[in-house]
């Protein structure tokens, strides 16, 4: 090797400065770019300068850390939106090392990857893929590698720059969003919430609060409450704020306002300390309750009472004389001959019963509802229980035809309220004879099923949606169907059978395949080694 | 302060004289000054180097040996020298291709009377590069082979002076042998210099590059170093961990105090230690190509 001519020598430093100064601007303009695509557009172009005829690609971290996202490719392996496509052993060598690598490419081309460095963090890889014919071996030289190694430094820097400024943009917007979202939450909620700092000035304050107290929210917040509000809930607060400090919390505080048109608005005040994540006291939560729509609960829970109340002493008060107009046509039916008026006194008796029977189930609603209902436990006979039902429920229709079974199982005796688990069975079967107007099998069957008594009745009737099977147990509910047939009934038969299953632990269901396809109720209830005391 | 530039200028007069005497004193390989030269060139490609490399088959041969060794790792095979420095770089070809030199220089059987053993001696070179390399790693620091390498040639002054001076030497190895002192206070207290200062010298009379010849030269006294005390620092350290991990032998059985100033210079954390030693051992089993060089 000769040495250098003293112009040869002028030459090179003239080149070399001119590629430095290239280098410096193209590093001046990546530095400046605004945002990740900016930043990639300018490292590309330098690219373009310093390797004209070589393919490029820029990949970034994905944001889990673990895989490289193509951002930026030409005439390179890289598919800008999918994961780097190169052999993941280099790849991960390159990252390990922290040193470029270079790989055979396809068609004879050599790729060369570069980290982009930021200190020892790997945030990204470039690309190179030169083209045939210029290997490796004559594409690279020391000053090449040098100025490319220089430039993955100034582009990693500055996307990593810009990547964290749009992670932390995002985490801006995420939490600008979370803000508006409680915001939302105050505004809509039906309360007014006036939020004091521990010096006693007003620092949040919802629209509702502000027309409960009628005063304009947004010009509240900063202000001292004394100075914000008038003397009457001024000295309300101030007893709310002690008793929070004292004792953690304020009892709601009645608070009338006058409102413009002359209503008077009846407000209920109360308080709890504002504590921050950590638990510690921020303040004091004032929170301001519209009471009208309470009081109107109120009004409404003792209608209620009143309902149940007329309900069990109207009952009381039907019984007496109907029970005075059976005593008498009964005596009435003895003296009279004549078949006629036999008849309609038989109509009378007949009639009576059934008003008898309406007001007993009225007054069983009430002791269901009112929670009165009590249980005569005693060993019944089941076997005998259901003989008894048959027996009235064929003299009932003749167009039925009542099949009965019960298992080897069920014990002899079972402990239960007798005549109240008869009434049970007696409305399910009246129930099945009545919504089958057509006649056919109404079953009665009786088993154990897993330690349980369970009593299915089943029949061929009209059935029942789905929907109806729902409400069919609630009190007063009558099918559209049974309506439309003119069948009578009350809608109470059913709620008090579920009241009285329900009271011996048990519970009662409906199934049907649907209407026209008949419907089974089936009772369980669990049997008791031997009748409770109560 | 100035008692320290004092005493380093009547050091490097002695050292003067100490090298003057030393006879037949190894100078810059061949094929190290023409690659100087190349890579001063800015225009000079991969395929140019390659071709200068190609012409000493020993040194190709090596240089394959170790960029396809795990020292690197790399996932496929690197065939050629111009895919190896397009990988590695021309730095990590340079510094394969000077620790090939070294070793050919003075890595044959020293002195006969046996008391030097190189197997011994390069086995510690190798730990204290493998522990470079790691310190490196740990200290945040980018260019972790010339940390190895600074490492594996750390204690060059030691084959020099033992190459040279073959009666003083034999005579410093008596007086560790005998009172049980450190090579460096013997060397000291019979030359008034120590390996480190002849180390430096020789690395940069071969003008290596100076970060190198700093943190040969330093390796047992770093705050020397100017802007490499860093770099000096870590092999300071490298050096004892080899000791601490007793593979090898750097002339005396001893681990020297860590030089507080060494320590804060490199930030390491003494919770890291076990680690640090742990990844050490793994170095230097990776690096244990490098031994072949003296073997062959």
């Amino acid at each position: 090797m000769t040495e250098p001519t003293f112009a040869q020598t002028a030459e090179n430093l003239r080149e070399q400065i001119q590629d430095l100064l290239a280098l410096e601007e193209a590093s001046r303009r990546i530095q400046t770019a605004d945002g990740i695509g900016a930043i990639l557009a300018e490292t590309g172009a330098a690219l373009q300068r310093i390797v004209p005829k070589a393919g490029r690609a820029v990949y970034l971290r994905t944001e889990d850390g673990i895989d490289f996202l193509c951002h930026l490719s030409a005439g390179a392996s890289g598919v800008p939106g999918s994961l780097i496509s190169l052999p993941l052993d280099v790849v991960d060598w390159v990252c390990q090392e922290r040193r470029h690598s270079m790989i055979p490419g396809a068609g004879g081309r050599a790729v060369a990857l570069l980290p982009l460095l930021v200190g020892q963090e790997v945030v990204g890889l470039m690309e190179l893929s030169l083209p045939e014919g210029s290997g490796a071996g004559e594409a690279l030289t020391q000053k090449l590698l040098a100025e490319l190694q220089y430039l993955c430094g100034q582009s990693a820097a500055s996307l990593l720059n810009a990547v964290l400024k749009a992670r932390v943009e995002a985490e801006r917007l995420a939490l600008e969003r979370t803000g508006a979202f409680l915001n939302d939450i105050l505004e809509s909620v039906n309360h007014g919430i006036l939020a004091l700092d521990p010096e006693g000035r007003i620092s949040l304050v919802n629209q509702n609060a502000g027309s409960m107290l009628q005063v304009e929210a947004a010009e509240l917040k900063g202000k001292p409450y004394r100075e914000a509000f008038g003397e009457d809930f001024v000295r309300l607060l101030d007893s709310l704020v002690e008793q929070v400090g004292v004792q953690g919390f304020a009892m709601d505080q009645q608070l009338v306002r006058k409102e413009l048109d002359g209503a008077e608005l009846s407000l209920g005040i109360g308080g709890t300390p504002l504590m921050d994540a950590k638990g510690h006291p921020v303040g004091t939560l004032v929170i301001c309750r519209d009471m009208t729509a309470s009081k109107e609960l109120d009004r409404l829970r003792a209608l209620d009472q009143m309902k149940s109340q007329f309900v069990s002493n109207v009952s009381h008060e039907l019984r007496t004389p109907l029970t005075s107009i059976k005593a008498y046509t009964d005596a009435v039916s003895g003296m009279v001959t004549d078949d006629t008026a036999k008849h309609f006194l038989k109509v009378v008796d007949e009639e009576a019963d059934r008003l008898l029977g309406m007001i007993e189930d009225l007054l069983n609603v009430s002791r269901i509802e009112s929670g009165k209902f009590r249980l005569r436990w005693e060993d019944v006979d089941v076997r005998a229980m259901v003989q008894t039902i048959l027996e009235l429920s064929r003299v009932q229709s003749q167009r039925h035809n009542i099949l009965t079974s019960v298992a080897d199982a069920v014990p002899a005796t079972v402990p239960m309220d007798k005549n109240k688990m008869k009434e049970v069975l007696i409305n399910l079967v009246n129930n099945a004879i009545k919504y089958a107007p057509d006649g056919g099998d109404v079953t009665v069957a009786v088993q154990m099923e897993e330690g349980n008594l369970r009593m299915d009745v089943t029949d061929q009737g009209m059935g029942l949606s789905a929907e109806n099977q729902k409400k069919l147990f609630q009190m007063f509910f009558r099918t559209d169907q049974a309506q439309a047939s003119q069948i009578r009934g009350t809608g109470l038969g059913l709620a008090i059978t579920k009241g009285i299953v329900e009271a011996h632990g048990g519970a009662i269901r409906v199934s049907s395949e649907g209407e026209g396809k008949g419907s089974t109720f089936t009772v369980v209830m669990p049997v008791r080694s031997s009748a409770p005391q109560d | 302060m100035s008692e320290i530039i004092e005493n380093q200028t009547a050091r490097e007069e002695r050292l003067k004289g100490i090298v003057q005497r030393i006879e037949g004193l190894p100078t810059l390989p061949t094929i190290l000054a023409q690659m100087n030269r190349m890579m001063l060139d800015p225009k000079t490609t991969a395929k140019d180097m390659a071709q200068l490399i190609a012409s000493d088959p020993t040194v190709t041969a090596r240089i394959l040996k170790v960029v396809n060794s795990a020292f690197y790792g790399f996932p496929s095979r690197i065939s050629t020298i111009s895919h190896a420095i397009v990988i590695l770089g021309f730095n990590t070809v340079k510094s394969i291709v000077l620790s090939s030199s070294v070793f050919d220089t003075f890595g044959g059987n020293g002195s006969q009377d046996g008391g030097f053993k190189r197997e011994d001696f390069w086995r510690h070179s190798l730990a204290c590069g493998a522990a470079a390399k790691v310190i490196g790693r740990h200290a945040g620091e980018a260019a972790l082979e010339e940390f190895f390498i600074a490492g594996l040639l750390h204690d060059v002054g030691k084959v020099v002076l033992d190459h040279g001076l073959r009666e003083d030497y034999a005579a410093i190895r008596t007086d560790v042998k005998a009172r049980g002192i450190l090579i460096r206070e013997a060397e000291e207290a019979r030359l008034g210099i120590n390996h480190a200062d002849v180390g430096g010298w020789l690395f940069s009379e071969w003008k290596l590059n100076r970060g190198l010849v700093k943190a040969v030269a330093c390796h047992h006294n770093p705050v020397l170093a100017d802007e490499h005390m860093k770099a000096a620092s870590i092999v300071h350290l490298a050096d004892i961990f080899a000791r601490a991990l007793q593979v090898g032998s750097g002339g005396d059985d001893q681990i020297p105090p860590i030089r507080q100033a060494a320590w804060d210079a490199v930030g390491l954390k003494v919770e890291h230690m076990t680690d640090l030693l742990r990844e050490t051992e793994l170095e230097i089993v990776k690096a244990s190509v490098f031994l072949d060089f003296v073997r062959a």
